[in-house]
């Protein structure tokens, strides 16, 4: 491997004790700055290729990197580096958007000052400042996904991994999010984003990959095409 | 390179705060349990045994209260951790793995400090017993919490997910409550109880307030000592232990 990326796997492969093969020598190299698209069907392999990316998993063999670190040696490191939104809602139910905001910002070692600030200015670009206050178990599916998407974004992450990032979003919204992700991309964020939605990939990202039985392969406009017309998508 | 403390502490604050997310948490966890143990076993039960019962009980009521404090920090994050998968967003926080495991053993044994200082308080007020040492009772506490937290820790992670380990815990908090010495003191059991009563870590910090609070625990400086910090780094080691053998791999 060689240094500047941001992103480094080689020959990624992971079979659960159940016997299902998710990956199965994946490659994947990500520049800095790039946004990088991972269309494939449900079952794909693309969750667990995000949360080995996100050190959340490790491979069973084959060698991943992440801002040129080891997971296994240096997590830390690179999770104070990383925002993931993931595939289900994780945020802390019990407690408000405000303080789910809160407390991740002192999780990142954010002055509290510097955490009110930023969340603020979030809060009012998704629209969610009326819900601050508000536990999590009762809002919307939708507005959920919103803090997710802002809790990720609330530390100016380097690497930012969305897993399925608009799910659950009405037609404005997940624009919304989009044309906030592309300011992202081109402030020099690093994007991987995972989705099963063409237009998804195609708004925020440079180049696309598609994933099918745990393997990871380039793609360009044409095979996207025969994809999504032999109905690969799982929609 | 220097570790940075505050996301570990950040860690440990949410684990406390899971004891007290708001006031009637905190007034179930402070008061109203400490003062159901006083009035079953110090208000109802005392008269009917010698002069010394309520000296002997009230270290058990700190403790009990202690152990349950630590539970419901452990139980907490566990069972919120894995139903609403805010597990997966707490283990993206820059810790280590083993950072992770000592914010919420040091998170739940704050937690149980304050529950086992309230109920000391709450025993002064309504018995009128309080520890000759507080210093040393304090210690104890603090003690307790730690290794109960890990107890608990090791109790949650060993199963796949936290609804099994009711099953597995179930026979630990038990035995503990009831042949930790909670309710009598240790020089009163007989073989071979005396002797199982040494596996149970309340028999430890209940032996140490009672020493404080009346000078009538009959077990040994030698015994205690060496048998508290035993009990303290094995059950560390486990801990770290399964922890890390459970979410090496996020499971959930």
């Amino acid at each position: 491997m060689t240094g500047g990326a941001i992103v480094e796997a080689e020959g990624l492969a992971k079979t659960y004790p159940s016997g299902v093969t998710a990956l199965d020598g994946v490659d994947l190299r990500v520049q800095p700055g790039e946004a990088v698209g991972i269309l494939g069907a449900n079952g794909a392999g693309k969750t667990t290729l995000i949360r080995i990316l996100s050190t959340l998993m490790r491979p069973g063999s084959g060698r991943v990197r992440v801002f040129g670190l080891c997971g296994a040696a240096h997590g830390p490191r690179i999770r104070a580096r990383l925002g993931v939104v993931s595939q289900d809602c994780t945020l802390d139910h019990s407690l408000t958007v405000r303080r789910n905001l809160g407390f991740h910002g002192a999780f990142h070692g954010m002055p509290r000052a510097a955490v009110r600030r930023r969340a603020d200015e979030l809060m009012a670009w998704l629209e969610l400042g009326r819900y601050a206050d508000t536990p999590i178990h009762a809002l919307s599916g939708g507005t959920r996904r919103k803090v997710m998407l802002a809790r990720a974004l609330l530390t100016e992450p380097d690497l930012l991994v969305l897993d399925e990032p608009t799910t659950g979003l009405d037609p404005d919204s997940r624009a919304a999010v989009w044309a906030r992700l592309r300011q992202c991309r081109d402030g020099g964020t690093t994007l991987v984003v995972s989705t099963h939605h063409r237009d998804e990939a195609e708004a925020l990202c440079d180049r696309t990959a598609l994933m099918e039985g745990g393997r990871l392969r380039a793609a360009a406009a044409e095979d996207i095409d025969r994809w999504f017309a032999g109905g690969g998508h799982g929609d | 390179m220097a570790i940075d403390p505050r996301p570990w502490l950040a860690l440990a604050g949410r684990c406390l705060a899971e004891g007290m997310l708001d006031w009637r948490n905190a007034f179930q966890r402070l008061l109203f349990q400490p003062l159901i143990y006083l009035l079953a076993f110090g208000g109802l039960l005392s008269p009917l045994g010698d002069v010394t019962r309520p000296a002997v009980v009230a270290p058990g009521i700190v403790t009990i209260v202690v152990m349950n404090a630590a539970l419901a920090v452990v139980g907490g994050m566990m069972s919120t951790g894995y139903y609403f998968r805010v597990m997966e967003a707490w283990l993206l926080i820059p810790v280590s793995r083993g950072g992770f495991v000592a914010a919420l053993v040091g998170g739940a044994t704050a937690m149980a400090t304050l529950a086992g200082i309230a109920a000391m308080v709450l025993i002064r007020l309504v018995l009128g017993l309080g520890p000759a040492q507080p210093g040393l009772a304090l210690a104890a506490v603090v003690f307790g919490g730690a290794v109960f937290a890990l107890v608990f820790v090791v109790g949650f992670t060993v199963p796949r997910t936290p609804d099994r380990a009711q099953d597995i815990l179930s026979y630990v908090l038990l035995p503990m409550m009831f042949l930790g010495c909670t309710f009598y003191s240790w020089d009163s059991l007989a073989w071979p109880w005396n002797l199982l009563a040494l596996a149970m870590p309340t028999t430890y910090l209940a032996e140490v307030l009672r020493a404080t609070y009346a000078g009538v625990s009959g077990m040994s400086a030698m015994v205690l000592v060496p048998g508290a910090a035993s009990v303290l780094a094995l059950l560390g080691l486990a801990a770290r232990q399964a922890f890390l053998r459970r979410f090496r791999d996020y499971p959930w």
